[in-house]
């Protein structure tokens, strides 16, 4: 059933032939559903979208220009800010971009803790975008379910690295500090129990006749739309394009992991959210394939408290929680970046809404941006 | 640092297809070239079963310490699994061809250079400041824009050093007279 | 407060059940400080730590604090969590006055406070306080729930003390008297000027 509509189908539903006059729709930049600071203007017709444009910038706090007069070291943190619900996958990117300049042997057990805390962020992101996402489709109660899950991978993270939300973890060389035997004992008992927990969310949710009929057939990105317009992470997986960095361009330890790549058949918000839980279970198995794994050895290298870099440019990607970051530095030589870019992910998921809402409800317009899963801060840089 | 799988060298592919003057390096996969030139290679990325780059994934810009801009993109190919990054020297007219019309990816992404390094695109259907006001007379990331001096707004890096010089030397100020006695 | 027994009045006995004394300050106060209702102004990171103090774990609720209202006429307190820019500052200052009085703001972060981390940055505004009066400051980046918390209840102790007598110290409406803005502080016209080169008009 296809759910895409034109006045003149809605037209022959209705008995009479009321005539319908566009009309501008303003949300946000304050409103619940926005998840931050996101202004869309949609022009409807009736209830039907035409078109919608997103409005950014809200968020803008300029830190391309700020990481031109940081040295790398004060990049990590400063980049922490930016995709603020998956910090640790901004603290690898920065630190892998700085590594591909300079000469520095990363070891072995570094790069396992690594994939345990990029993994493990990847679940808590997704964590909380079920749960907003739920709070998006109509329902309150996941919100404390995902959440209550998400403060045992914060306090994992609090243990290994300090912080709650923004962990300063992964810096060149290595990480900050080893994980404790303790760690490990609470990592597996989080293992052990979380696909449990997640049968529970499924059978909570996913099988809900009144979620299901809101989210299949919505918000449809074709696999040609999904590549042409650049989204990335699980949009453009969702759209049926097998396409991971992890597996395709791989970085790091992941390619002595196995694990699948989910991958959608429609295209619409149903599909994202399965790849997204997908995801969680890989996730799972990964940090638990990395832990049996976990080297002996040092944490990290011997690199300068405030390191160099080659003069030169390089690009570096990977495979985040919303999609894909790409880093373009380039370098001078010397303590600080010439010029450091960021490719965020959510950017350009976000600058496919307006081909995902086209001929939908205006009702339905909330549900498919929970399905992009952005984060404001990332969009806006 | 990523590691391509399907990488492969086009060396043989460009000098067929190019006429005109190009640096390309297989073992980093960049491509060096004017922008003027952009409308041939667009067309031959695009439409070359062989390259066949349909994933537009990241397009931004940078300026030199000479002063003048490169944009830089950088393709993948879903359907190969290779890569390429571009870096195309913009004109002094500062305006060059937009890729919107193969790759509707570029769409956000020239907008944020326009917005950023107010490098114009040529056939781009709405190009309007995208983060900052329409108002907004700077281009921030151009290297002349500096952020404007404001009062506690420090150089985190350069006042801190300082700072711990200067209260290394007091320390020593004081120990100096205690060693004298 | 005190209390008087129904029996000891004129009146027949069982007629008047029991009475409380107290001044309107105390009842006002009690009853505005156990029904925070905070408006939902989440802008960064910050709110993120926002959401977690309101969920499972943290249960702002036992405070009295869980209703975050999305729009401004049905709040009291306006939590400002997160990096406030230029852009959005103008939309932060009109969502204020769109709030009824009394209006408490509690400026949650680092960022709200002073700038923070992008204290440097072109487009960032150096707190909120150059533009709102601000009751609260909860310093961190970002800070834990308990922080927001502790901020919370930091304001509650401030509304105890509140009086409804004019010209005194801690009247309620001291933020916006009759006729009287209160005015901006010394750093704000930098600030303005600032934002006035990006568009924004902020005065
Ligand atoms: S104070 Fe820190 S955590 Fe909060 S919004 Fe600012 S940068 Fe983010």
């Amino acid at each position: 059933m296809a759910r895409r509509y034109t006045q003149p189908d809605v037209m022959k539903r209705r008995s009479d032939d009321l005539d319908t006059q566009e009309l501008t729709l303003n949300v946000g930049p304050q409103h619940p559903s926005t998840h931050g600071v996101l202004r869309l203007v949609a022009v409807t017709d009736g209830e039907i979208i035409k078109s919608l444009e997103p409005h950014i910038g809200f968020l803008h706090r300029g830190m391309e220009k700020n990481s031109e007069g940081r040295e790398y070291r004060q990049l990590i943190p400063l980049w922490d800010r930016n995709d603020y619900l998956a910090s640790m996958h901004m603290d690898y990117m920065v630190t892998s971009a700085v590594e591909a300049l300079m000469d520095v042997e990363v070891p072995r057990r570094a790069e396992y803790i690594r994939v345990i805390m990029l993994e493990l962020q990847r679940i808590a992101s997704h964590l909380f975008w079920f749960a907003s996402f739920a709070l998006d489709s109509g329902a309150v109660t996941p919100l404390f379910y995902g959440l209550k899950e998400r403060e045992k991978i914060i306090d994992l993270f609090e243990m290994a690295s300090g912080a709650r939300l923004l962990y300063n973890y992964i810096r060149p060389g290595g990480v900050r500090a080893d994980i404790t035997p303790e760690f490990m004992e609470k990592l597996s008992k989080f293992i052990r129990e979380f696909p449990r927990y997640l049968d529970e969310c499924e059978q909570l949710y996913t099988g809900n006749a009144i979620f299901i009929n809101r989210a299949r057939d919505v918000g449809v990105l074709t696999r040609e739309a999904a590549i042409n317009l650049g989204v990335s992470g699980p949009v453009l997986r969702g759209s049926g394009v097998a396409w991971d960095l992890r597996k395709d361009e791989p970085y790091s330890v992941y390619p002595e992991l196995k694990f699948d790549i989910p991958v959608g058949e429609r295209g619409d918000v149903l599909d994202r959210y399965e790849v997204r839980f997908y995801e969680m279970r890989m996730a799972t198995e990964i940090v638990r394939q990395a832990m049996e794994g976990l080297p002996e050895g040092d944490f990290v290298a011997k690199v300068a408290v405030s390191p160099k870099t080659k003069a030169g440019e390089v690009y570096v990607r990977q495979e985040a929680a919303r999609g894909e970051f790409g880093c373009y530095l380039v370098s001078d030589g010397g303590r600080k970046p010439w010029r450091f870019h960021v490719r965020p992910g959510s950017y350009l998921n976000l600058g496919a809404l307006d081909a995902m809402c086209r001929g939908y409800l205006f009702a339905d317009l909330i549900i498919i941006l929970g399905s992009i899963d952005i984060v404001l801060g990332d969009v806006d840089k | 640092m990523n590691h391509v799988l399907d990488q492969k060298d086009f060396s043989g592919l460009f000098s067929e297809n190019l006429k005109f003057d190009y640096e390309y390096d297989p073992a980093s996969q960049i491509l060096r070239l004017d922008a003027e030139h952009l409308p041939e290679l667009f067309a031959l990325l695009a439409m070359d079963e062989r390259l066949a780059m349909d994933y537009l994934r990241d397009l931004t810009a940078k300026e030199q310490p000479e002063g003048e801009f490169h944009v830089v993109y950088n393709w993948v190919s879903i359907e190969h699994h290779h890569t390429l990054m571009v870096v195309a020297k913009v004109p002094e007219s500062m305006e060059v061809l937009s890729a919107t019309q193969y790759w509707e990816s570029a769409n956000w992404m020239e907008r944020e250079v326009w917005d950023m390094f107010g490098i114009r695109f040529a056939g781009h259907p709405d190009l309007r400041r995208i983060y900052l006001e329409e108002t907004v007379s700077f281009f921030p990331l151009r290297k002349s824009f500096r952020t404007l001096p404001v009062e506690n707004v420090r150089d985190l890096g350069g006042s801190e050093r300082e700072l711990a010089k200067a209260r290394a030397k007091a320390a020593k100020a004081e120990k100096e007279p205690a060693g004298d006695k | 407060m005190g209390l008087i027994d129904g029996h000891n009045l004129d009146a027949p006995a069982g007629s008047m059940p029991g009475l409380a004394l107290t001044s309107i300050d105390w009842v006002i106060n009690v009853a505005r400080r156990n029904s925070l209702w905070p408006l939902t102004m989440g802008l960064a990171c910050c709110a993120i730590e926002m959401i977690c103090a309101s969920a499972a774990r943290y249960d702002i609720s036992r405070f009295g604090m869980e209703v975050f209202r999305p729009s401004p006429r049905q709040a009291d307190v306006m939590i400002v969590a997160g990096t406030v820019t230029y852009k959005m500052a103008a939309r932060v200052k009109r969502i204020y006055e769109q709030m009824p009085e009394p209006k408490y703001v509690i400026s949650m972060g680092s960022c709200s406070n002073s700038g923070g981390i992008h204290a440097d940055s072109y487009s960032v505004l150096r707190g909120i306080d150059k533009i709102l009066p601000v009751d609260v400051y909860v310093p961190g980046c970002p800070p834990r729930p308990e922080a927001l918390l502790h901020g919370l209840m930091t304001l509650q102790k401030k509304i105890d003390r509140q009086t409804l007598r004019r010209n005194k110290p801690n009247y309620i409406f001291e933020n916006r008297r009759e006729g009287e803005i209160t005015p901006l502080p010394p750093e704000a016209a930098v600030e303005i000027e600032a934002a006035r080169l990006m568009g924004i008009d902020l005065s």
